[in-house]
This record gives structure tokens, C-alpha cells and sequence, in this order.
């Protein structure tokens, strides 16, 4: 049976400061996964954005010297809508709001702030852009000012921590260590360390939080010469993986609680006597063909986790302050 | 008697991030903020601003606002990159008061490709272009009105018809960018006794999505009238989810309708039964009374198992130190 399965669509919202390279990110991950990884793929509801994201990034990958990278954007806020499909067939759409990170700093107006805060709001995942440039050596408290960890914390705290997170209904959060060739040099251990001194609260236990720490590049040479050296993105697609392994994960507690309430109303109405039974046949047909149904959901959202999870054996997860690994 | 003009200047610096460089020392929050919304929609597409700088003039009941948006390097050969090597951009104009008629008389001459009365404002974005925190820059330089050498209308031209405020304020008018075209506009854009907006030389797609309200297009087959999207602060992009709820068709509510009743006829029926249950006691093996009242069924918890669905404790690895994120 092929089912049709649409997830509610849901608002990503990307802080970094400005520079972070959150602008090439969004360029590399929609190429790669315009292309699709395990029968996954992404496409701009807008097709004039998708010849605008595919223009830049072609401009990216040709152009050699310093006009191949994208111009700083003006605009405090731009919005991107997709489409995340398996085999074509749309599974959930989110709209992703790249801000460019003046809200971080002390220059922000109150309406940056405002506009942001509402977003952020009604986000339903956060990817925090650091770039790797900063995670050359050890971090220092000049570190937390460059990435403006701080003011990212700040914002976790005030609006989304409101949405109290817990295990049941963690709150999922992407850590993208951006131009991660800059900082490749150094032990993986060290920088999760790093990281994980920045961002503290988003590792204590029974907290609610489902991070992930994620390096992206869009090319391991580009630490040596990125105005020339050749663009060959490394795990730009993880981060909207893993928000879209969270939201099927989320579902499909939603349906194992439908199921278990489905089976208990089936089981109450076969336990009744046969008169009873009699009454109550076509309840009890729908029921059970609702039943069914709720299995066959469960079923293709555990095959689309388990498709998913693969690609995210080579990033580091925690769930409520534990490291653990994406497994259906 | 001709008009006072104040600089503003939009644009990034070398370490810090867009930001009012200069505005008129009279400009609050609002007009701040008006200004803004202009400035930053011409900046749309910024990758199509080499060689074709992109002019604007906007007017609201209080002030006029002429500039540029181009890329630095077109104008000046300093301040052309930032910190991370990134060719930069930025608006550099003039704002001048209506305060006793709303056309203006002399003005910046529309010139193409030539920046030459806007290259004296680099000057302000020269003065803070090294400086690293914006703590050290609380506020913008703030300009004041003077009166500037500047040509005067031209009266005997034939001036095209505008879009302004009254006529279609959710439309934009659309034309082809050139020389001569641009320069009819720029002027009636001057001209226009209504607020208005203008940007002219856009390279690439219309901006819809922006407050202008006329603008000249490259590769525009002839004159176009469009939507105009609004671009009021706070508006997002709504979301299809709602599109979900929408009133079902008339059989779905029949349906719906037919079955609440088939619900309500087969509670009446286990209510009658039960009744019955009750007076004829057990006729029947299979009646058992229900382990569970219908309320506790419906209070489901979740299971201890929903904790770990979809993630597994990570088991210590040895090598894991070793391993290459890359």
C-alpha cells in the first residue's frame, strides 16, 4: 500500500552573525539536496527561487577570485520556502527565515528584534550558524562575542524555552560549525567541548533539548585558497535532515498514542457481549480499519527515520544531555 | 527658492554589518524605518548591481529621498570589500523637506552609470569604515540641510504618467530601463505632486515584492502593470497549513452529518442494551464486565517507550576520538 504522507509544515529560523557564511550554506545544502540524498529531495515552492538559488550557486561553483562568493545581504530578514519529498511525493514543507544577525548585536532596532522574536516564536527548530573561523584554537571570552553566543543563548532562553521542551516533545536545535575547513585542523573532541561551553544549557540532562552538532564546508580546500580552490560541499544536507528526522519522530509518537487509543477502543468493544458486539459492528469495522491505518503510518514514518538516520550516523546528537544516535 | 538637502547613508563597513551610516538629524523612528523599507528593497538582488547602480526616488508628505544603490567599487576604488573579501554595496543619498510644496525644483540629474554627485557622501562611510564594535558607533552621523549646486527642472519635457500613492498604491508600474526613459521618470518623479515612489535601472526581476510603485526593468518588453506585494513591517509570509481547514464541500457535510446521527443511533442502541443487560442479568457467557471505563481509555499516558523512539544512548567508542567529521 503507498501512502500519502504530509507532514504539517513547520518554520526553521537560522541565526549567525553576519559573515558566519549562513547565505553560501543555504546555496551548497539546496544544490546537494536539489539532487537528493537516499530518495530525499527539496525543492523552492517559488520556481523563480529555485532559478535564483540555482543561478547563485552555479555562479559559486564556476567563478573563480572573490566575485564568487555571495554579497553580504542587506535585508535583516529573507524568507525561503520548500518542499522536503521522498520519491517526488511533497512530506512536509518549511519555510526557513535566514537572519542575518543585526538582532545579535547592539545595534538592532526594536522592530529587528520584534520581527525576529515572533519567528522565533513559532519556530518549531533553530539552526545556529558559528563559523569555524572562530574555533580555530581554543575559544576564549572573546569567542562568545564574535559569534554572539551570548545574545543566541539570550533568545533561547526568553522564546523558546517557553515552549517548555521535554521528552516528549523535545525542541530541536542544529549547532552548524560553518567553514569548517578553517577549524578541521583541530580534534573533534575539542571542538564538541568548545561548542558545548558556549551553548551549556542546551546540554543538561532531562532539559528537553535534541541538539546536534553539525560541520558543513563547501570544500576542504577552501582554508588554503577560498577565492580559488574547488567547491565540493561537505554534509551541507544534515542539518534540514535531522529537523525533518525530528518532526517525523514527533509524528510518529503522535500516531503510536492514536494507536494505542484505537486498540484500547477495539479491545473494549470485542470484550463486550456478543449483543453488544452485534450493536456495535460498524464501529467496530471502523475502528479497526482506522487501526490499520494508523499502522501503515507508523510503518512509513519508521522507513522514512530509518532511510534518514543513516545519514546521521557521522554527526554528534544529544537528547536532554546525552549523546545517542539517530535508530528506529 | 531652491531646496536644502541632507545626506543619509545606508551600507556595511568593513568589520560591521548593514546600518544607517548618516541620516538627516531631524529623521526619527518612523522615518527611519520608511526610509529603510525603500533602501532595503532596492538592494534586492544585489548580485545585479555590478555596472547597473539603481536609482531611486521616493516621497512621502514629509520628505523626498534621491540616492543611488550601487556597488562601491563602481563609484570609489577604497571601501570596496569587507572583512571576509566580500565586494560590497551600498545607498548613498540626499533627503530634503516638503514642507511647503511637495514637488521639488532642483535635484540630482538622473545619470546612468555616472555617480558623480553622490561620491562626496562615501566620506561618512569613510569615517567609521575601520571600526570594530558598534558600541563605539551608538548612532548615525546625523546630517543637516544645506543647499546644493544642483540643476533645475525642466519644464518643457513631455513626462510620462506615474503610479503614485492615490492612484494604485497596490500596484507597481513597470517599463523598460533606458537612458532616456529613466531620465523622463526621474523627472516626474520630481515632479509628482503625490507620494510616490521610483527606482530606476533594475537589473534582473522587478522588485513586487517592495514598496515601489513605479520602476524600470532590463529586459522588460514594454510597459506592464503589476501586484504589488506590501511590505509592511511585521507582514510574514502566510502558510499554506490553513489551507487544510477550509469549509468542506456540501456531500462532505452530509456525510459528516449522516454519521454524527449513525453515532448518535448506536449510542442509544448500547444505552438501550445495557438497559436490557441490566434487567435480564447474564444471559451469556461472553457478557464480562469492561475492565476500563471509557474515561480511563481516553486518558492515555505514553509509554516509556516514546522516550527512546528514534534515538538510541550512544555506546562508547574507543575510536571515537579518531573519527573525521569530514
Amino acid at each position: 500500500m503507498v501512502l500519502e504522507m504530509k507532514l504539517e509544515e513547520i518554520k526553521i529560523a537560522m541565526l549567525g552573525t553576519t559573515g558566519a557564511g549562513k547565505t553560501s550554506y543555504l546555496l551548497g545544502m539546496y544544490a546537494v539536496m536539489q539532487t537528493g540524498i537516499q530518495g530525499f529531495t527539496l525543492a523552492a515552492k517559488d520556481m523563480d527561487l529555485d532559478l535564483e538559488l540555482t543561478e547563485r550557486w552555479e555562479k559559486l561553483i564556476s567563478l573563480q577570485g572573490e566575485d564568487r562568493w555571495p554579497t553580504p545581504n542587506a535585508a535583516a530578514m529573507e524568507y525561503y520556502g520548500f518542499d522536503f519529498s521522498y520519491g517526488f511525493r511533497p512530506l512536509m514543507g518549511f519555510q526557513w527565515l535566514d537572519y542575518r544577525g543585526l538582532a545579535l548585536s547592539d545595534r538592532s532596532t526594536e522592530e529587528d528584534v520584534t520581527e525576529l522574536v515572533q519567528y522565533l516564536q513559532e519556530s518549531e527548530c533553530l539552526f545556529l550558524c558559528i563559523s569555524g573561523e572562530h574555533l580555530r584554537g581554543e575559544i576564549t571570552p572573546n569567542t562568545v562575542r564574535e559569534i554572539k553566543s551570548d545574545r543566541m543563548n539570550q533568545f533561547i532562553q526568553q522564546y523558546i524555552s517557553s515552549k517548555k521542551p521535554d521528552s516528549q516533545n523535545p525542541f530541536p536545535v542544529a549547532i552548524i560549525i560553518t567553514k569548517y575547513d578553517l577549524c578541521h585542523h583541530r580534534d573533534k573532541d575539542e571542538i564538541i567541548a568548545d561548542v558545548k561551553r558556549l551553548f551549556q544549557a542546551l546540554f543538561t540532562p532531562n532539559s528537553g533539548w535534541l541538539v546536534m552538532i553539525c560541520p558543513v564546508s563547501l570544500g576542504k580546500q577552501l582554508c588554503e585558497d577560498p577565492d580559488r580552490a574547488r567547491i565540493v560541499p561537505v554534509n551541507v544536507h544534515l542539518p534540514v535532515v535531522f529537523a525533518v528526522y525530528s518532526q517525523l519522530r514527533a509524528h510518529g509518537l503522535r500516531l503510536k498514542t492514536r494507536r494505542e487509543r484505537q486498540t484500547s477502543a477495539v479491545d473494549s468493544i470485542k470484550q463486550q457481549n456478543f449483543f453488544l458486539q452485534l450493536l456495535k459492528s460498524r464501529e467496530l469495522a471502523e475502528q479497526t480499519s482506522q487501526l490499520e491505518i494508523s499502522q501503515t503510518e507508523i510503518v512509513t514514518v519508521e522507513e522514512n527515520m530509518k532511510l534518514l538516520s543513516q545519514e546521521l550516523q557521522q554527526v554528534s546528537l544529544y537528547f536532554n544531555g546525552s549523546e545517542v544516535t539517530a535508530d528506529v | 527658492m531652491s531646496e536644502e538637502w541632507a545626506a543619509i547613508v545606508y551600507g556595511r563597513t568593513y568589520h560591521l554589518d548593514f546600518r544607517f551610516v548618516t541620516i538627516p538629524h531631524d529623521f526619527d523612528t518612523k522615518d527611519n524605518a520608511w526610509a529603510l523599507q525603500h533602501i532595503l528593497a532596492t538592494t534586492q538582488q544585489a548580485r545585479n548591481l555590478s555596472n547597473s547602480p539603481r536609482w531611486s526616488m521616493f516621497k512621502n508628505d514629509r520628505y523626498c529621498i534621491v540616492g543611488v544603490t550601487c556597488m562601491v567599487r563602481d563609484s570609489i576604488e577604497t571601501m570596496a570589500k569587507d572583512n571576509r573579501g566580500r565586494p560590497l554595496y551600498a545607498f548613498v543619498g540626499y533627503v530634503t523637506r516638503l514642507e511647503r510644496q511637495p514637488t521639488i525644483s532642483s535635484f540630482p540629474r538622473y545619470g546612468g552609470e555616472c555617480l558623480d554627485d553622490f561620491k562626496i557622501l562615501y566620506g561618512d562611510l569613510e569615517k567609521v569604515w575601520w571600526i570594530k564594535e558598534y558600541e563605539r558607533e551608538r548612532s548615525p552621523i546625523l546630517s543637516q540641510y544645506r543647499h546644493l549646486d544642483l540643476p533645475s527642472t525642466n519644464l518643457n519635457l513631455q513626462l510620462p504618467q506615474l503610479n503614485n500613492r492615490s492612484k494604485h498604491p497596490d500596484k507597481t508600474y513597470l517599463w523598460s530601463s533606458d537612458p532616456q526613459q529613466n531620465q523622463l521618470l526621474w523627472e516626474a518623479s520630481a515632479r509628482c505632486s503625490q507620494p510616490t515612489s521610483t527606482c530606476l535601472n533594475i537589473n534582473g526581476k522587478p522588485l513586487t515584492n517592495s514598496p515601489f510603485l513605479n520602476q524600470t526593468v532590463a529586459q522588460l518588453d514594454g510597459f506592464q502593470i503589476r501586484e504589488r506585494v506590501k511590505t509592511s513591517v511585521g507582514e510574514t509570509p502566510t502558510s499554506n497549513s490553513s489551507q487544510e481547514t477550509t469549509p468542506s464541500s456540501l456531500s462532505q457535510k452530509i456525510l459528516l452529518r449522516a454519521r454524527e446521527d449513525l453515532d448518535l443511533t448506536l449510542q442509544q442502541a448500547a444505552k438501550v442494551a445495557i438497559a436490557s443487560q441490566e434487567s435480564f442479568g447474564n444471559f451469556s457467557e461472553k457478557a464480562k464486565p469492561k475492565e476500563a471505563s471509557t474515561e480511563e481509555q481516553t486518558d492515555f499516558h505514553p509509554s516509556e517507550e516514546a522516550d527512546s523512539f528514534g534515538f538510541k544512548t550512544k555506546k562508547p567508542s574507543s575510536d571515537s576520538h579518531r573519527q573525521d567529521w569530514f
